[in-house]
């Protein structure tokens, strides 16, 4: 289990939005919340011999943007 | 999941969907500069092309210093952008020819759906992004009339119909 939150709150400089200094590379402002809330499962073993399987699920719920199961076998 | 029948080779492959949601400064609220290039109005200099072989001729209809435009755009966050989804896929051969020495070999298949990228670098001027543009102002024009272009004595000065541009967005 996974929950996660990051709070951007950075405003441009004020050379910036008089238009006396001009940035490039990277945004100028960014304001935004991500919240991520996920759940993980993982079996992993040997059904057969000589046979090895990993077999995993992930459950993410980001706020805002949606949801999104990502299985994968290994 | 790998297989190995004897202890001197094995048969491996994966197989995954992954996803990345977009951050807050894709998708929240934020802004960027960047440097766009040499920009050609499309309203101001709708044939740039038409006689390019000399630069001091000017294409019909053309103001000529709109043609060729230094501009710099302004890259929004874009609230409504979905997940990128990802599915990947490997497959590979271990070989241990030796106690000592493996030899490994893999394949990989990344397939990327849902990417983003920035609007302008998408579709250019006139797809995904717009001109900001000031106040109408005098600048020298090439008459319609002038099929077959304007030197920079059959250019007339006159006020532009619209504004000319300030940055892209």
């Amino acid at each position: 289990m996974q929950w996660y939150k990051k709070v951007q709150d950075e405003h441009a400089p004020p050379a910036a939005l008089s238009g006396a200094q001009s940035e490039s590379g990277g945004p100028i402002y960014v304001i935004g919340t991500e919240k991520d809330a996920a759940a993980f499962l993982e079996l992993d073993g040997k059904p057969i011999k000589h046979f090895e399987v990993d077999a995993a699920g992930r459950f993410d719920h980001y706020q805002g943007v949606g949801s999104a199961f990502t299985p994968s076998l290994a | 999941m790998k297989y190995d029948p004897w202890h001197w080779i094995a048969l491996r492959g994966t197989w995954g969907k992954d996803f990345r949601a977009p951050s807050a400064a894709e998708g929240g609220s934020s802004g960027e500069l960047f440097g766009a290039g040499a920009c050609t109005d499309p309203t101001l200099c709708p044939n740039p092309n038409a006689h390019s072989s000399s630069s001091i001729v000017t294409g019909p209809g053309d103001y000529s210093t709109q043609c060729s435009l230094q501009m710099t755009g302004f890259q929004a966050a874009n609230p409504h952008l979905q997940n990128v989804k990802l599915t990947n896929w490997t497959a590979g051969l271990v070989l241990q020819p030796l106690r000592d020495v493996s030899l490994t070999g893999d394949y990989y298949n990344i397939k990327a759906t849902n990417d983003i990228i920035p609007a302008f670098e998408a579709g250019g001027l006139g797809n995904y992004s717009s001109i900001l543009r000031g106040a109408p102002i005098i600048q020298p024009y090439c008459p319609a009339t002038y099929a077959a272009g304007c030197t920079s004595g059959e250019r007339v000065k006159q006020v532009t119909p619209v504004g000319t541009s300030l940055a892209l967005s």
